[in-house]
């Protein structure tokens, strides 16, 4: 069905939320906590925009948690929107006064003047880390502790991860990238983790993998065993360049080859 | 007694059960609601039950629910005759049983005296149930709350008789739209609609679940229903089981009822042995179960979705809506939510009709029950006022008859206390004026004025209430509540309450106010559930109607209401006549003088307390604020 | 009808300048990324080689680890390719690969893989030897 953004027809399929709409077709609206593999979550409050209602009651709401429907029409820069957008935009920032990510969107949104006290915190709470590792990832280490301001995105109660595999998910999504992942040729530590960095057991480079995520991905499909997941893929691709070599050579068949 | 398998068993026992309950048999109706509890109530029960043993008398002592004039108990009624007795303790027993049962002779020193010292002797008569409809309530005084052959006696399930003997789902569902009954939780959403949402909702299961998470500091009537008659809440809830399709519904009660939770779950167990829930009630195909759970002390899960997520066992964290609860709720299913009063209600509307309900209250339903506010609403009225309790009032009552009329008016009015406002919808209302004071208590009156209905919670001010203070403390209140989620609900209490903080220690500064409007604003648009839509109201409603007050405390570092504690100075003045009360009661032996002499109060010793203003009898104390006190200077 | 990458190893003589050509065609801000095929000089100098290159599998081992369902097969091409408004990089494609198909593009450290340009691969366009071909 096609709705209407800022008086222009766009085509949307049944199921879909204006946010993603809107920046297929080109339309910027800012957004922390959303992302396209999650269900819209509505927390971060940043992709505000202004629904057009009969009479002139107009309504504004998330963009990430509308979904399309016959008829709707949406503006994205009311006076409105611009208004509300900018107060939470300086709430977040007396949160992590520091972060470029915000600062970069302060400017754009015309944020001159901060008038809340800084709280030097990291963390915007946008949740997707937690989100990422209990809905994708699976491994349900992180979880939303406290209340308030007082609510830390963190393993429960802030000990070391119990169910981490250190795959790094969460620190990549997150938006102001306050999660420490370090990496060291045996190591990768994150969450009070550390864990063991398994290496390529051909050459020995270090990979992006520990056990834990190891045998989570495995438990994902039935084709691997543990030996060929600790190959790096330098490696994989000589291995598979010798096999076929060996099939241009007719030193073995294609049907060999193939496993 | 055995399972009813068919409704007209049911009915019929009811019949006879009303029938058989003898009116001219004298009770002792003792009100054993947790508020009389904490004043003894339990003593005084079995006070009752030790003389009458004695005495040998054919008289009932009944242990009921809450009776709702709190502030006099504990409570004795004694019926047929109606005498009320308040502030009673054990030792009064035998002068009740001997001089007012068995002689008629009323006791005048355990008599309801107004503010002119006017005794009232029947219940129905004291003013502060005399201007009150009890109809939610009106078993309260009459039934032991954990005996379901009292609420039999009462016509207590006919309701449910009816409706499964007699009426289709679709009916229930009709006739509570035609009622206009609205949510009494704080929405006033129509409660028929949600029923009929719920039935039209595709789901191979459905669920019903009644809110009773009470959260509103002061509010405490959806305690004293279910605490004192269970059985009418659970009756509503099979009755929109069987309207809805629901085949499993949960109470979610806050944990800090155990009273509450304790005669509910009575209350189910009794309705189970009954055939009255479970499986084939009255012997049709209609199956319910009923669960309690317990919260965990967070005022968010009172927001059904974060209520849902506790009940799944997750994070009490409101979710987007759309999807609706009706539509996709707890556990994924059509799930229909509605707090404790709206399923209380349920039973009446069905035994006396949705007209008559309808002809009740304001405006008009017949196109759509957001036409008027229909029926009854409890307030916990509470705060400055004589007669603190829980009035059930109809809607359009104006706000001067509940303040002044049930609630005997200002308290201390003698001593020069006066009206300022009242509060209505708890953390989520505002402050009302008295312009106001005839406008009717609706739905849509009280919305207009900028606050709400709410559960019901209405505090009322006087003179010496600061709004700025009132604003904080609903602020920090909704700090340590918000549960975090969102930004503009997080940040924009955090951000407030540091301004409110500052404002009563007379640190603001003159963006102040601007900040705090922009802030309301924000949180007000663009908060994810209505905790934080409204959690503005507090700040907005008093910088709208008392904006000077917040001027004084901005510019002047002044206090007009003489509240806030580094904003004011005790000082006795030339009316004390040296009664030395003030010294007697000051706490750090502040003041000093001798008797019949003007008294000194030492300011280095003071911590503003203000005992010594309450308990003075001549005014002889003064608050000062602001300017005229020397040595405080604004930041 | 679908068009068909072809590899015909007995071609490639490991000039590498698929490699060149998928680099420069993947660029992240002006800065190649890595590329998506290997061509491996088996008989120096450029006698001949084998290009190592995404077999774009029947079943392929990468969609099923993936947590993000962000591997999808392009219909038109035939191909799988990363969806990156999806991805959330925690490597499992990269582990899960087994002839090592899946790369790690140092410039972003965000995994890639041949997804046939979209429908116009570089490295069949500029292949002399004609090696890798598309049509």
């Amino acid at each position: 069905m096609d709705i209407l953004i800022n008086g222009k027809k766009v085509k949307t399929r049944k199921g879909e939320h204006v946010l993603e709409v809107a920046r297929r077709e080109g339309f910027d609206i800012p957004s922390l906590c959303h992302h396209a593999a999650l269900t819209p979550d509505g927390a971060c409050r940043l992709c505000l925009v202004e629904v057009e209602g009969p009479e002139g009651k107009n309504k504004v709401t998330t963009a990430c948690t509308l979904e399309v429907s016959q008829g709707l029409s949406v503006r994205l820069d009311t006076p409105e929107v611009a208004a509300n957008r900018k107060v939470v935009l300086e709430m977040l920032l007396s949160r992590v006064s520091d972060s470029p990510t915000l600062l970069k969107l302060a400017d754009k949104y015309g944020l001159l003047e901060m008038r809340l006290v800084p709280q030097g915190e990291k963390c915007v709470l946008c949740g997707l880390c937690a989100r990422v590792c209990t809905e994708l990832v699976g491994a349900k280490a992180l979880t939303m502790e406290g209340r308030g301001t007082e609510t830390y995105f963190q393993p429960p109660f802030g000990e070391p991860a119990k169910d981490c595999v250190g795959c790094g998910s969460c620190a990549f999504v997150c938006p102001v990238s306050c999660i420490e992942y370090k990496k060291t040729d045996k190591t990768i530590e994150i969450w009070g983790r550390n864990f063991e960095r398994l290496a390529c057991t051909e050459c020995g480079e270090p990979l992006d993998l520990t056990p834990e995520h190891r045998d989570l991905i495995r438990r994902r499909t039935d084709l691997l065993t543990p030996a060929e997941m600790q190959l790096c893929g330098g490696c994989e691709r000589r291995t598979t360049m010798k096999t076929m070599q060996r099939v241009v050579e007719g030193q073995q068949t294609l049907e060999t080859a193939r496993r | 007694m055995t399972k009813f398998t068919t409704p007209a068993q049911l009915t019929d026992h009811v019949a006879k059960a009303k029938a058989t309950r003898d009116p001219n048999k004298i009770r002792v109706s003792v009100c054993a609601g947790t508020g009389c509890k904490a004043s003894g109530a339990d003593a005084l029960i079995a006070a009752f039950q030790a003389e009458l043993e004695a005495r040998k008398l054919d008289v009932e002592v009944l242990s009921t629910g809450c009776h709702g004039f709190c502030e006099r108990g504990p409570l004795v009624v004694l019926h047929p005759s109606g005498v009320l007795y308040q502030k009673v303790k054990p030792k009064d027993v035998a002068d009740i049983l001997e001089k007012t049962v068995q002689k008629g002779e009323l006791l005048p020193r355990l008599q309801y005296r107004d503010e002119n010292r006017q005794i009232f002797e029947k219940e129905h008569d004291v003013p502060f149930y005399k201007h009150q409809e009890r109809i939610v309530f009106a078993m309260n005084g009459h039934i032991d709350p954990r005996s379901i052959d009292d609420y039999f006696s009462m016509g207590g399930y006919e309701a449910l008789g009816k409706v499964v003997g007699q009426m289709k789902p679709d009916q229930v569902v009709e006739e509570v739209i035609a009622s206009g009954l609205r949510g009494r939780g704080g929405a006033g959403f129509p409660a028929g609609w949600k029923w009929r949402f719920t039935r039209q909702a595709e789901g191979d299961r459905k669920y019903l679940i009644c809110n009773a998470d009470e959260g509103d500091p002061g509010a405490f009537m959806d305690r004293s229903v279910l605490e004192g008659n269970p059985h009418l809440v659970l009756e509503g809830m099979i009755i929109g089981a069987y309207a809805c399709g629901a085949s499993e519904g949960f109470i979610y009660v806050r944990n800090e009822y155990p009273m509450a939770v304790r005669h509910i779950e009575l209350a189910i167990a009794k309705a189970t042995e009954l055939g009255l829930l479970g499986q084939h009630i009255l012997g049709t195909d209609f199956c319910f179960n009923v669960h309690v759970n317990r919260g965990g002390g967070a005022f968010v899960c009172g927001e059904e979705t974060a209520l849902i997520a506790s009940i799944e066992g997750r994070r009490g964290s409101p979710r987007v809506r759309p999807p609706f609860p009706a539509q996709k709720g707890l556990w994924g299913k059509p799930t229909n939510i509605n707090n404790v009063e709206t399923w209380a209600n349920v039973p009446t509307i069905i035994n006396r009709g949705a007209a008559w309900f309808a002809s009740t209250g304001t405006g008009d339903v017949s196109k759509s029950p957001l036409g008027g506010s229909k029926g009854t609403k409890i307030f916990s009225l509470v705060g400055k006022v004589n007669n603190t309790g829980l009035v059930e009032v109809p809607m359009g009552i104006t706000l001067r008859k509940i303040v002044f009329d049930i609630g005997g008016g200002i308290k201390d009015s003698k001593k020069g206390r006066t009206f300022k406002a009242v509060q209505t919808g708890g953390p989520s209302g505002g402050c009302i004026p008295d312009a106001f004071l005839d406008h009717p208590v609706d739905f849509d009156e009280l919305a207009k004025l900028g606050s709400m209905m709410g559960s019901g919670g209405m505090i009322v001010m006087d003179d010496r209430t600061c709004m700025v203070e009132v604003a904080r403390y609903f602020v920090d209140f909704l700090k340590e509540e918000s549960c975090g989620k969102c930004t503009p609900c997080r940040e924009g209490l955090r951000a407030m309450s540091e301004i409110l903080n500052r404002l009563v220690r007379g640190q603001g500064r003159h963006a102040d106010l601007d900040l705090l409007e922009d802030l309301g604003r924000t949180m007000k648009t663009a908060s994810l559930c209505q905790l934080g839509q409204t959690a503005a109201n507090p700040v907005l409603s008093t910088l709208r109607y008392f904006r000077h007050e917040y001027v004084e405390h901005v510019d002047h570092a002044r206090c007009p209401a003489g509240q806030c504690i580094d904003l004011i100075e005790y000082r006795i003045n030339e009316q004390c006549t040296g009664c030395t009360i003030c010294a007697k009661k000051c706490p750090t032996g502040a003041i000093t003088g001798q008797n019949k002499e003007r008294h000194v109060l030492d300011q280095s010793k003071c911590v503003r307390c203000g005992v010594c203003f309450d308990v003075c009898n001549f005014n002889g104390v003064s608050i000062l604020s602001g300017p005229e006190l020397a040595g405080k200077a604004k930041e | 009808m679908r068009k068909i990458y072809l590899v015909l190893p007995e071609k490639c003589t490991g000039c590498r300048t698929c490699e060149l050509s998928c680099a420069y065609s993947h660029q992240i801000e002006q800065q190649p990324g890595a590329p998506r095929i290997r061509a491996y000089n088996t008989k120096p100098p450029l006698e001949k080689g084998i290009p190592v290159v995404c077999f774009q599998c029947d079943r392929p081992a990468c969609q099923e680890v993936c947590p993000t369902k962000a591997l999808q097969r392009n219909l038109e091409t035939g191909a799988i390719s990363i969806d990156y408004d999806r991805c959330i990089n925690c490597h499992a494609c990269y582990a899960a690969c087994p002839f090592g198909n899946i790369h790690i593009d140092p410039i972003n450290t965000r995994v890639a893989k041949c997804d046939l340009c979209g429908g116009s691969p570089k490295c069949a366009l500029f292949c002399p030897t004609g090696a890798l071909s598309y049509k």
